[in-house]
């Protein structure tokens, strides 16, 4: 018997029990690419058969980082940059969880690009998208890591001197196993990442544009988009990692030159997640850690039982 | 110990990557060994098997001829000398003056070609045992000890090798004529089996007995141990442990698996442990359970990596933003380290407040024999303040829902509000680094936030209390009714009760109090027992006198009883520097040691 009855709950969702009834409406600006991200997230929901109680949301610190003041499930809004290793170890307690990162490009690229490395290359089996607005929003238009070069803001008067950070590229070499690119203006799309994200057993990473129409005005929200898998333009291999590389590469340059693509640029569903690499190395249970503190039968080891003996 | 004697060690090693002066005091007894003593009876010089060539004015000096002229200043009279003549030339020896200086401090030289009976037997690194098996022939102790641990660590022809250098170095020692008296001291018997273990040994196990199942960590001199010793023995306890690309992950780790109902720790040292601020500042507003461990060295910054010292007192007691709502405790010996880590996840997970256990560098590798019955303990893997699903179906929701996780006046009357685990049903909530209101939801109204900061502060009245009922962690030593104290935190606790053992032997009148409890702070135990005294020294490692700061701080009224005892060079107080610190504060005298300072009494 499960301690945790709401995991695998065989029952119908609506996107709407994903709307909490105690804070329904956001208070993001109007136009804001976040509301985008919000819907699409609770149009995923009864598509992989969710329930908000199985479903542990952690985000970082920003606009972003309110997703879970909107977003009806356990939620933990933690501090800047550091949405992953608070994730990613919940993921190692209770395997059974549905476990989604989120935050903005400062928070994901700049503050916490170590942890977004590191959380790729291991390929837990999580997602983690990142609202990408070029910008950082609830601070009032500073440059951010994915700024393009020469953006000028108040931090950077006389435009950045920085080349932006490429999210896709540096994703792919970190060890992510599914890496997208989606927008806010396109909400079926991203609907359909999601859920392919969410479903997908190893690292997810969503690069999910978000236009600032307050404090970034020149990007124009992100029309008109090309989807890559629909284009007659575009023909690579998702699951090839060298194509997948040039994709990339072209995606991120013609970014800043005005153009959008989006879609799906890499997928490897080959490698092993990281808790079933752990599991067959021994060094994590078969049965999910947080389920046996409920288990008033486990014989819980001792020391004096197993580890005196070599100090005699 | 296998003799039956009490045994201390304590290790001295340089922050170096390969070699350097590298040594391990031991003391053993027929009685309790307390603390490292002064200076010693015996000395085996090994000799520096990665020392660089000598060169004129080397940056580290004559590195082969350490081993034996470093610790000469400390050998006792009477005392015996062995070092390996295979390894120092007759010039070295010379050079050091040793003849003359053995003459006039009655020592026993005793040169032995370790090496030569090494390389014929085996291999040069089996020195040691030459080394060794010397030692027990003068020492006049049974080699079958030594035998016996080898045959349990070796096989195959590094065992036969060992052996055969074992047997043949014991028995050239044995029949080489011994001028010395000093002999190994007679074992007394002990009536339990006893265990030689560290303080990160009784850390590691602590955690494990009260249930602690994860740990999240990044290597850092000391605390690596710890985080070694749980790696390695997690797997066989069904437990996770993950090493991570910085301290900020190790914390944030711990934080997430313990949100997710698991039984958590993380922990590192000074620079690492700054690391830990802002998740440490997470767990105390979102209030997760978690147990962190730190393990202080010599800082600031990088510091003496691997000396130790207790200054990072302050930094473990108010470090991250906002008022600070954590339990901090700082064990003193092998016992201490396994009750009162064990003591720290319990408060934490009753209280849903992230515990601290501050050691140093000392008690981190230092081996100590205890009776093997003081760890027959129950384990306790009480994941504490936590509902049930059938519980949550009964407690308080907002009416869209959601889960009062952070109720302002909970049902019981305590401060503790109780939490769900993801996954459960119903108990959906949002935990978040903003103040919150019951559901956990942001929320910045001045009523809501004085509820929630009051609630969240007032559970350390309610953890000071839990203690004083339950269990204490101050130590107390000496007569009841001295007229003098000595006021001692962590590692050097039993330090200080062999110096006042030893002066009331001398005709003081001097009792001592070993405090363990940083945060919640102990107040009326020490109010009482300062009350008791006409003046007290504080004994600590560092050079700002923190401890005595924090009683300052704590108590406020006793500043004019208060002098101060303070080290920080790097090496851990003998027993005769504390006698001498006392008399100093005593007389109103100048200190004469120039290793130590003596801080006077200057008020609050």
């Amino acid at each position: 018997m499960s301690a945790f009855s709401a995991i695998g709950e065989d029952r119908e969702t609506d996107r709407d029990e994903f709307t909490p009834g105690i804070e329904p409406q956001a208070t993001w600006c109007p136009g804001c690419g976040d509301f985008g991200v919000l819907k699409a997230l609770k149009q995923a929901m009864p598509e992989v058969g969710k329930n908000p109680d199985e479903v542990a949301l952690f985000t970082g610190i920003g606009c972003s980082g309110k997703l879970n003041s909107y977003f009806n499930s356990y939620g933990f809004h933690t501090i800047h940059g550091r949405s992953l290793p608070v994730a990613r170890a919940a993921k190692l307690a209770n395997p059974e969880l549905e476990v989604i990162a989120a935050g903005g490009d400062g928070d994901g690229y700049g503050i916490g690009g170590n942890h977004f490395m590191h959380t790729a290359r291991e390929n837990h089996d999580m997602t983690y998208i990142v609202f990408n607005n070029e910008i950082f929003g609830l601070t009032k238009g500073q440059t951010s890591p994915t700024s393009p070069k020469g953006h000028k803001s108040k931090t950077q008067p006389s435009g950045s001197a920085k080349s932006p950070i490429r999210p896709l590229s540096l994703s792919l070499t970190s060890g992510a196993t599914y890496v997208a690119r989606t927008a806010a203006v396109n909400p079926n799309q991203a609907k359909e990442i999601i859920a392919e994200a969410i479903e997908h057993d190893g690292f997810a990473h969503i690069d999910f544009l978000t236009q600032c129409p307050t404090w970034n005005k020149d990007a124009k929200h992100y029309v008109p988009y090309t989807d890559i898998q629909q284009s007659d333009d575009y023909d690579f291999d998702v699951s090839n990692r060298e194509e997948a590389q040039k994709m990339m590469f072209e995606t991120e340059n013609k970014l800043y030159e005005g153009e959008v693509l989006t879609g799906r640029y890499y997928v490897d569903d080959e490698s092993p997640s990281y808790g079933q690499e752990k599991r067959a190395t021994g060094e994590m249970p078969e049965e999910p850690l947080a389920e046996r503190y409920f288990d008033e039968d486990y014989q819980w080891e001792r020391s004096a039982d197993e580890l005196l003996e070599h100090h005699k | 110990m296998r003799t039956g004697l009490d045994v201390f060690t304590h290790r001295h090693y340089p922050s170096r990557i390969r070699g350097g002066h590298t040594f391990v005091e031991v003391r053993a007894g027929d009685e309790d060994v307390r603390s490292r003593g002064d200076g010693y009876n015996f000395l085996l010089a090994l000799g520096d098997s990665f020392a660089r060539n000598p060169q004129e004015e080397a940056y580290y000096g004559d590195e082969e001829v350490k081993p034996l002229s470093e610790n000469l200043h400390d050998l006792r009279e009477g005392g015996v000398i062995v070092y390996d003549e295979g390894l120092l030339d007759d010039e070295a020896i010379a050079e050091l003056d040793l003849e003359a200086r053995a003459e006039e401090n009655d020592w026993h030289v005793y040169p032995m070609n370790l090496r030569e009976m090494a390389r014929e037997h085996g291999r040069e690194v089996m020195r040691n045992t030459a080394g060794v098996a010397v030692t027990a022939a003068l020492l006049d102790t049974d080699p079958t000890f030594f035998e016996e641990l080898m045959r349990e660590n070796m096989s195959g022809d590094i065992l036969e090798d060992n052996l055969a250098v074992l047997e043949d170095a014991y028995e050239q020692a044995q029949s080489i004529e011994h001028t010395h008296d000093l002999t190994m001291p007679e074992a007394a018997d002990h009536d339990d089996e006893q265990v030689l273990l560290s303080g990160s040994n009784a850390i590691a196990y602590g955690a494990l007995d009260e249930g602690c199942r994860f740990i999240a960590g990044y290597p850092m001199t000391p605390w690596t141990d710890v985080f070694t010793i749980m790696s390695q023995n997690l797997p066989k306890f069904g437990g996770i442990s993950e090493q991570v690309e910085d301290e900020i992950a190790a914390a944030a780790l711990a934080l997430g698996a313990s949100h997710a109902g698991v039984k958590s720790m993380s922990g590192s040292s000074g620079g690492g442990f700054a690391l830990m601020s802002e998740p440490l500042g997470l767990a105390e507003m979102t209030e997760t359970p978690v147990v962190l461990v730190e393990a202080m060295r010599a800082g600031p910054s990088t510091g003496m990596p691997t000396k130790p010292e207790q200054a990072d007192l302050e930094h473990v007691l108010y470090t991250s933003q906002g008022d600070s709502a954590r339990v901090v405790f700082a064990p003193a010996n092998i016992r201490e380290c396994y009750d009162q880590t064990r003591a720290a996840f319990r408060i934490a997970y009753e209280y849903q407040i992230p515990s601290i256990v501050v050691y140093d560098q000392k008690l981190q590798g230092e081996l100590r024999n205890v009776d093997e019955s003081f760890f027959d303990r129950e384990p306790n893997a009480d994941p504490g303040s936590v509902l049930t699903e059938e519980e949550i179906a009964e407690a308080a929701h907002h009416s869209s829902g959601k889960f009062q996780r952070f109720q302002h006046e909970p049902e019981d009357g305590s401060n503790v509000s109780p939490r769900s685990v993801p996954g459960q049903k119903d108990g959906r909530y949002l935990a978040t680094g903003n103040e919150h209101s019951p559901e956990g939801h942001i929320s910045e109204d001045p009523n809501n936030r004085i509820a929630q900061m009051n609630r969240r502060l007032d559970k350390l009245d309610d953890i000071r209390a839990d203690l004083d009922e339950n269990t204490s962690h101050q130590t107390y030593h000496g007569p009841e009714d001295a007229d003098y104290g000595i006021l001692v935190w962590g590692s050097h606790q039993d330090t200080v009760f062999e110096a006042v053992d030893r002066l009331n032997d001398d005709g003081h009148s001097v009792k001592a109090l070993g405090v363990s409890d940083m945060m919640p702070y102990p107040v009326e135990e020490v109010s009482e027992w300062l009350e008791s005294v006409d003046e007290a020294l504080v004994v600590e490692m560092n050079a700002s006198a923190q401890f005595r700061g924090l009683t300052q701080k704590e108590i406020g009224r006793f500043g004019p009883k208060l002098s101060s005892l303070l080290k920080y060079n790097g090496n851990p107080f003998e027993p005769a520097e504390i006698v001498e610190g006392f008399e100093t504060s005593i007389n109103g005298e100048d200190l004469a040691a120039s290793n130590m300072k003596y801080l006077p009494a200057a008020g609050d």
